[in-house]
């Protein structure tokens, strides 16, 4: 057998049901490989050895017993450190919050331990989610580049193979960027779609809870144990959760996905753009018909991201920035005295302007399944590099750079998933997004699929 | 529509101070060169003119389940 490690989350789980592997020995086997990594990656915050062990006997238990709970059962996986895990410290990668600990878990977590999920360890994130870098940790392709952020711990661990799937949470991009820069899969649900009770907030217009996995099956199977509504989250949906991995398989014959003709191509690297439009060639190939679409008002989109983002991230930190302002990372430093200092007009003008923006969005979805462009304008940077230079001069900060792509899913509240795309300059790995309708997270699935099947490129990994 | 000041250490430190946020002068000083990208990204929000269009708030008066 491959080892069993570079198996997908579906695939291992079908090794777990049929008694082929122990979850104990899949948990001590996920754990000994994580701990072998760590020097070089440093994706963790804590692992959560002891919890991960009983939740792996208990499962073991359960399957002998023939109570399978489904596809996350025995399965090690690994949270974000926003995410509250009962008793363990919470501390957001952060110094400000080293003594912060958790009293219950948060909603996802109950539901992936519900699943039967062994929970392995909780990953690094880039300060308080509020970055693109992740600067603790190196990405497995290259160490001296950036895992991507801010769930840059859960992109590495994944990459390095140390568990099946990570939990990451996405306010202007930070799923679908460590994704694309880790050579992963990653979903940013629908607005509302995963409660995000219990975690810890960047913004709370734009944060959304979802994960990280090798695969979009793997995103589907995740997404299915996670959604619903939740009361305790004032932003959750209360809309029917449908099956994700019914229509995975069914191809794209049919269905019209929408190319931009403005926005998602400008400053882009060449590979980026080419491996892009050689999966958008792909699925034509397969039977999409491709639509040419103005993507609506993209001079305003970060504006908007960040309107909303800087005034709701400082008010969350208001009492924390006064008190214990010397122990932010100068970055986030920066970003949250900056947000203090923000008119409410201004932040109110940025929610009209979402307003306008959502039905834009929905005039030019008209007839659409979904559109597709890059899900990040670059590969990933070195850890010392600041900014982008560009062909034609432009320099542009790296934190615009990753982001520029992926805030428009966040401002209109869209799923979009990121799925590997082969690589670009440096041998690093390159992504695409797929951006569907609101609820619409089966057919974007789908449409990864159907091109993730044209491609091996999830079953590649950095030489160990 | 007029052109924004650019943001120098006394208008950050009067901002500052109406936001009761406390800053060292080199505090200040390293936060100037950042606000006027920050402030140029904010201005845009203002460029057109949204009408009647109301803020996107999720507000709702029914009570949840606890």
């Amino acid at each position: 057998m491959a080892d069993v490690l570079d198996l997908s989350l579906r695939e291992v789980a079908a090794e777990l049901r049929a008694r082929r592997i122990s979850p104990v020995e899949l948990a001590e086997r996920s754990l000994a490989k994580i701990k072998a990594d760590e020097p070089r990656y440093v994706a963790y915050a804590r692992l959560t050895e002891e919890r991960a062990m009983a939740a792996a006997r208990q499962a073991e238990r359960e399957i002998m017993a023939g109570q399978w709970r489904g596809e996350l059962h025995g399965v090690p996986v690994a949270v974000k450190d926003l995410y509250d895990v009962a008793g363990l410290p919470t501390t957001c990668s952060s110094r400000v919050r080293h003594d912060h600990r958790a009293t219950a878990d948060s909603a996802c977590v109950e539901r992936l331990s519900q699943a039967g999920a062994v929970i392995v360890g909780m990953t690094h994130t880039h300060e308080f989610a509020y970055g693109i870098a992740t600067p603790t940790t190196g990405n497995p392709w290259n160490v001296e580049h950036i895992p991507g952020g801010s769930s840059g711990g859960s992109g590495a661990t994944l990459a390095a193979r140390g568990c099946f799937m990570a939990m990451g949470t996405d306010t202007g991009g930070s799923i679908r960027i460590p994704a694309a820069l880790c050579g992963t899969a990653g979903l940013k649900p629908t607005y509302g779609r995963v409660s995000r009770a219990g975690i810890a907030s960047l913004s709370w217009s734009l944060d959304h809870a979802g994960p990280l996995a090798r695969t979009v099956g793997d995103c589907a199977v995740t997404l299915g144990a996670l959604a619903g509504y939740d009361a305790r989250d004032p932003g959750s949906a209360d809309v029917p959760v449908a099956d994700y991995t019914v229509e995975l398989e069914q191809g794209v014959k049919g269905l019209r996905i929408g190319v931009p003709t403005n926005f998602f191509f400008e400053h882009v690297e060449p590979e980026v753009e080419r491996n892009t439009r050689e999966a958008i060639a792909r699925l034509k190939a397969e039977g999409a018909e491709l639509v040419d679409v103005e993507i609506p008002m993209p001079e305003l989109i970060a504006s908007v991201e960040f309107g909303l983002c800087m005034p709701e991230a400082s008010a969350y930190h208001r009492t924390m920035i006064r008190e214990r302002a010397e122990l932010y990372e100068p970055d986030v430093r920066t970003f949250l005295e900056a947000g203090l200092l923000v008119p409410a007009v201004d932040y109110i003008a940025a929610l009209r302007l979402r307003t306008v923006m959502q039905a834009a969005w929905r005039t030019m979805f008209d007839g659409l399944d979904a559109i597709i462009g890059p899900a990040v304008a670059a590969v990933a940077t070195r850890r010392d590099q600041a900014s982008v230079t560009w062909a034609d001069g432009t320099e542009e900060a790296a934190s615009s750079v990753f982001i520029r792509l992926s805030a428009p899913a966040n401002v209109t509240g869209l799923p979009s998933v990121s799925v590997p795309s082969g690589f670009g300059r440096g041998g690093l790995p390159t992504g695409f997004q797929v951006i569907g309708r609101p609820f619409g997270e089966a057919r974007i699935l789908r449409i990864a699929r159907a091109y993730e099947r044209t491609a091996d490129w999830s079953t590649k990994q950095p030489s160990r | 529509m007029a052109q924004r000041v650019p943001t120098d250490p006394k208008l950050l430190e009067a901002a500052a101070r109406l936001a009761d946020l406390e800053l060292s002068p080199e505090r200040i000083a390293q936060l100037v060169p950042a606000m006027d990208g920050f402030y140029a990204l904010l201005d845009a929000l203002h460029r057109g003119e949204p009408g009647e269009t109301p803020p996107a708030i999720a507000f709702r008066a029914q009570w949840t389940e606890r």
